[in-house]
């Protein structure tokens, strides 16, 4: 009776808990009637407090009402891209029956398609042995149901109204541009202000000073129906301890430096396959190897420049260069990229993971279970502050690699039909204000900061940083007093980042998917047979000393057809992307298992 | 039972299964096959004719077998110790040993981190240097870590088919002169093998089907989490669906085979519950020589959720090189549990999980019914389909609701009604689909339960009772639902145990706090950059603590010791 009565007052202490400790939420003036808005967003707890809360108050203040910001989470961009496409096409379906008109075969990914051809119905060509009538009605039947997609395809594009059709979402915030630039490219989102009526004060003030760039370096920081808010930008975490364990004792600081085979099973990875952002961070690793290959062939910053502005003028086919560029500079980028593959697969091989989780490698690192890692800065950042002891000391730190690492941007877009557009474009326009740009940067409880949680991102306002300009520096030097981190810092200022920095999307942007499909078939799904193949070159003496085994590692696939910088962007575009994994994957296996057989003969022999 | 009257049921559940799970299961699976407006099956044959994806299916066979056989070799030998001794300390090790089962998800792998990491707690107990017991484990450590984590759902059945074996049946072999081992490979096994079916099919799926564990060892070659990699590629692969499908069509091969070697004989007992079988006492020495091995599996399965509770109680970033946090803090609970929306979010858990637990009651009961006491064709099928659910991916089954619930929402009659949109528009409130979802993806505890109760349950006591005039639901309610309580507890408390503790259909379905459940919030709560881990942690931990004490409490309501609650 006693264990009884105890094992009850146990349960009711466990119940009880959460009761007593329970602290009352931030008093809100809101109430039924008032507006609301709807935002779905990636972005954590911290971030969605933060901006509902500072958001409501300066509607408050400014139109006399207060906000109740319904954030919608659904987990990360993958799955929010997913929900918003399923949500417009089935709203988009019941509004085109409800006119009345047919919802063919194909719609839903027709309605999406970014490359949808609204100019010409598809070519068909015959089948064998297909009669002539047979053809031609089949071809009417194709012709009919183009014409239907697309009415559709334009209606859907040209109507803007919740009592028409809507996911019954206002915003959506957070994600990378990739994810941004998708969601426009599918319809789903337009722009917030009719051309030329943007507000007052916001982009340029009143002065003519550029206050957020259109792009900077090479990189979108907004298009007509999206806007950056934050910036991010890649480097690498790694944790003292584990360095010093492994007899590293320079810290890294380039891409390169974590090929270094003492690294082996020992680097934390996201997998690019998963997310924009972080396909994006790989492609930073490979567009820095095309700069370091053209300067090493001796082309100069300017040369560079005045090159890519001349082919950019010539518009020719994807390799081709007009004859006032030299052929040496092409084969230079041709030659950076395949080094840049190269050097992701030495560092897939020194891999003990490639998560679907970018916040999971720094944790990882901090805790010593991954000795360093590719990570996002604030992640990395705000991690390697919980990293420190009594003294101060940081066993965690994170840099980003000077000319290695771009300065991309998490933007904020309005959707199509967004039942309460008035007060979505009045939040987009907050986030961009000063009054939005501080909650990211400044620490909490001071004036116009957060209240709650410091959210430790970089903004995107140029008046945040230091400045040439006595007006901008001024702003810089107020906005520094009460930010949590030192925003004149070389490393954090994404406007210094960008100086050493530019973007040039013509040497990998179209390679965008073939990288994560090289990065997928020789690292992933052949990880095993990579580290074991690795494994057996550095037993051998390392790759200085067995160029027969690395030319065989490092070997390209040759189906459907030898992979080059020319080739690559083609393949991901006409072929099957299945069966090109899976050919891929087989050759992958197949040459780090050879590998593995070649030393193994050497060791034999000896 | 009628023929008429079963037909009626076997309509009714099948109508339910097929609405409830079929159809959103179809929506989000039929992307596999209906691409580009066109029906094809080129991604299906992809599946076999890719060696990759070929050896993630043989890779998921054999984890699946190895970890059914190592959760046999655990669940049987304590299974049998607990009904046949008395020994110190058996009440407290009998509730125990059911604990692990209760792992809070995402903090989880943190506290597999803490303990088993370079810099973690067993290294510096041993004085080891950074050895990575993570990364170096493969096949072997996921089969490990899968036995450790799901024998408990062997054990509950096993115990229960244990402790149902008429002990007459025993003594009379006895006395007949089979004795020791070969009473017990027989007599007893035979007798309880409806219930170690139950229990080793649900094993077999679910290990063959399981994401969370390979993630954690980064055990990438298995079909479970190539499904995962596919689905969560950016852009829009038909691929993921097509091998959902192979996955879905082989766990119902497997138990179709299973069923046909293992689950055919099912030899029910007259006299089942007539009777308690004796236990013997033991003292001293040999009643420690028997907690020993509860003892020491408990002690193995618990290192995840020691790992958690001292990450919970750890001042971030203290816990490093050594084998317990070196500062400690009550502040993670103070975080946690003060956290604004964690009691609506304890609410909700309580509220989905009961309801889902209260329905799948009713419909395991009546396919169980179906399944074993009528002799409709088709019944093998229906069988055989309620195992699917644990064959689905959390985030497919998700999809599809929210694509139902889209589709509905979107119809006139949704748009023009609050209260049809409360009911059927996950954006407005998602309680109905949760219910489902959580109710759908536990059913088969609950039918397996059932199905092994009613097997080892004789069906001339229902007879008897019919005979003498009692009609079909009082012959339930005084005769069957009695009999078979043991099982139905036992599944019960898996099915609100593991509703509690669900994942993906929370974290799609649930988009606004005010409807949360408890796995979101914590999951919100690991969101939170530096601090995330430790107060998430703290909330796990509760989460943990509140089911240990629901299974606990369970007992004593039911009047009945510990330990024998699971005897008829």
């Amino acid at each position: 009776m006693k264990r009884n009565i105890a094992i009850l007052v146990i349960a009711a202490i466990v119940i009880a808990l959460p009761f007593l400790m329970r602290r009352p939420g931030e008093r809100s003036t809101w109430k039924p009637g008032d507006p609301e808005l709807i935002i779905i967003s990636p972005h954590n707890e911290a971030v969605r407090f933060e901006f509902g809360l500072a958001f409501s108050r300066w509607h408050k203040e400014h139109y006399g009402q207060p906000v109740r910001v319904d954030w919608r989470a659904i987990g990360g961009s993958s799955e929010i891209s997913r929900y918003l496409t399923s949500s417009f096409t089935s709203a988009a379906r019941a509004w085109w029956l409800g006119r009345g008109r047919e919802w063919p075969i194909g719609a839903g990914n027709a309605l999406i398609n970014p490359a949808f051809n609204t100019q010409n119905p598809p070519h068909l060509t015959r089948a064998e042995n297909e009669s002539d009538a047979d053809f031609a009605q089949r071809n009417a039947q194709e012709t009919a149901r183009w014409e239907t997609l697309r009415d559709l395809y334009l209606a859907f594009r040209a109507t803007d109204d919740p009592d028409q059709f809507s996911a019954r979402i206002d915003l959506l915030m957070g994600g990378g541009d990739f994810d941004h630039k998708m969601a426009r490219g599918q319809g789903l989102t337009v722009s917030p202000w009719p051309n030329g009526q943007r507000p007052a004060g916001l982009f340029i003030d009143d002065a003519g000073r550029v206050m957020l760039p259109d792009s900077i370096a090479g990189e979108t920081w907004q298009a007509d129906t999206y806007f950056g808010n934050t910036i991010s930008t890649f480097g690498i975490c790694y944790n003292r301890d584990r360095l010093r364990d492994l007899g590293i004792d320079k810290l890294p600081d380039q891409w390169e430096d974590l090929a270094d085979p003492r690294f082996a099973h020992n680097l934390g990875l996201a997998d690019p396959t998963k997310s924009g952002s972080i396909a994006k961070s790989f492609e930073m690793i490979v567009h820095q190897q095309c700069y370091n290959t053209l300067r090493e062939a001796g082309f100069s910053d300017d040369e560079i420049d005045r090159y890519e502005a001349a082919i950019a003028a010539a518009s020719l086919p994807a390799g081709d260069v007009p004859p006032t560029v030299p052929a040496a500079y092409q084969a230079a980028i041709e030659e950076g990229w395949i080094k840049g593959v190269h050097l992701l697969q030495r560092i897939g091989a020194n891999a003990r993971y490639f998560t679907d989780s970018a916040s999971k490698v720094p944790i990882d690192v901090s805790m010593g279970a991954a000795a360093a890692g590719v990570a996002i800065d604030y992640y990395a950042r705000f991690q390697a502050q919980t990293t420190r002891d009594e003294s101060g000391r940081e066993r965690m730190d994170y840099i980003t690699p000077i000319g290695g690492s771009g300065v991309s941007c998490d933007p904020v877009g309005l959707l199509r039909g967004a039942p309460n557009r008035d007060i979505a474009v009045r939040f987009i326009e907050f986030t961009l204000r000063d009054e939005g740009q501080k909650l990211w940067a400044y620490k909490p409880g001071t004036p116009g900061g957060p209240v709650k949680f410091a959210l430790r991102r970089i903004p995107i306002r140029r008046s945040f940083f230091p400045s040439d300009d006595p007006v901008i520096q001024k702003q810089h030097e107020e906005h520094n007093r009460y930010a949590a981190d030192n925003l004149a810092d070389p490393r954090i200022n994404p406007y210094a980042i960008a100086e050493h920095f530019t973007y040039h999307p013509r040497w990998t942007a179209s390679h965008f998917s073939a990288h994560s499909a090289l990065i997928r078939a020789m690292c992933l799904n052949a990880a095993q047979e990579l580290q074991e193949a690795w494994t057996a070159i550095l037993r051998a003496g390392g790759p200085d000393r067995q160029p027969e085994a690395m030319a065989i590692l490092q070997a390209l696939p040759e189906k459907p057809e030898p992979v080059t910088w020319r080739s690559a962007p083609k393949i991901m575009r006409t072929q099957n992307r299945l069966d090109v994994m899976r050919d891929w994957t087989l050759f992958y296996r197949a040459r780090y298992a050879q590998v593995v057989a070649l030393l193994k003969n050497h060791e034999g022999a000896r | 039972m009628n023929r008429a009257f079963s037909r009626f049921i076997f309509l009714g559940t099948s109508l339910i299964f097929i609405v409830l799970f079929l159809a959103p299961l179809g929506t989000v699976v039929q992307g596999g096959f209906w691409v580009n407006g066109k029906w094809t099956f080129r991604y299906l044959f992809g599946v076999f004719q890719n060696p990759i994806y070929f050896e993630g299916l043989r890779n998921s066979f054999l984890l699946a077998i190895g970890t059914t056989t190592l959760v046999t070799a655990i669940s049987i030998p304590l299974a049998w110790l607990t009904n046949r001794y008395d020994f110190p300390g058996k009440k407290w090790v009998s509730a125990l040993i059911l604990v692990p089962m209760i792992l809070p998800p995402f903090v989880g792998a943190i506290g597999f981190q803490q303990v088993l990491g370079p810099y973690g707690g067993l290294n510096a107990l041993l004085g080891l240097g950074p050895i990575d017991w993570l990364g170096r484990l493969q096949y072997w450590g996921v089969v490990s870590l899968q036995a450790l984590a799901l024998y408990p759902i062997m054990y509950l059945n096993a115990n229960a088919a244990m402790a149902n074996i008429d002990p007459a049946m025993e003594e009379a072999a006895a006395n007949l002169g089979c004795k020791g081992f070969q009473k017990f490979r027989r007599i007893t096994l035979p007798l309880m093998m409806p219930g170690l079916f139950a229990g080793g099919t649900i094993v077999f799926i679910w290990s063959f089907t399981e994401l969370g564990t390979p993630l954690i060892m980064n055990y990438t070659k298995c079909a479970s989490v190539q499904v995962f990699d596919a689905l969560k590629e950016v852009g829009n692969n038909p691929f993921p669906y097509a091998l959902v499908f192979v996955m879905l069509a082989s766990s119902v091969l497997l138990y179709a085979l299973g069923k046909f070697a293992l689950g055919g004989k099912a030899y029910a007992m007259q006299s089942k519950a007539a009777t308690a079988s004796t236990t013997r006492s033991v003292r001293g020495l040999r009643g420690l020589l028997v907690l020993l091995p509860f003892a020491a599996v408990i002690l193995v399965a618990f290192t995840p959720h020691l790992g958690v509770i001292a990450t919970s109680l750890a001042k971030p970033g203290s816990w490093y090189q050594s084998v317990l946090p070196q500062h400690f803090t009550l502040n993670n609970y103070t975080e946690a549990l003060g956290y604004e929306i964690t009691i609506s979010s304890i609410r909700n858990s309580l509220l989905y999980s009961s309801l889902a637990v209260t329905f799948n009651a009713v419909l395991g009961i009546a396919i169980a019914f179906v399944i074993v006491r009528s002799d409709i064709r088709g019944r093998g099928v229906l069988d055989a389909l309620a195992m699917l659910p644990l064959a689905v991916p959390g985030l497919v089954m998700a999809f599809g609701y929210l694509a139902i619930s889209a589709n509905v929402s979107n119809t006139d009659w949704v748009r023009n009604s609050t209260f049809w949109q409360n009911l059927l528009d996950v954006r407005t409130n998602p309680t109905l689909f949760l219910v489902i979802a959580y109710s759908i993806r536990r059913l088969p505890y609950m039918v397996r339960s059932a199905v092994a109760g009613l097997q080892q349950t004789s069906v001339t006591l229902e007879e008897a009772a019919a005979n003498l005039g009692a009609g079909f639901f009082t012959r339930m309610r005084r005769i069957t639902v009695p009999l078979i309580t043991a099982n139905l507890i036992a599944g019960g408390l898996l099915a609100f145990a593991f509703s509690m503790l669900e994942v993906s259909d929370g974290l799609m379905l649930a988009q606004r706090s005010d409807f949360y459940p408890i796995t979101k919030t914590i999951y919100e709560l690991f969101q939170l950059i530096g601090l995330g881990q430790y107060i998430a942690s703290a909330l796990g931990v509760w989460a943990m603590a509140f089911l240990s004490v629901t299974i606990i409490s369970a007992s004593l309501i039911l009047g009945k010791k510990l330990g024998a609650i699971f005897r008829a």
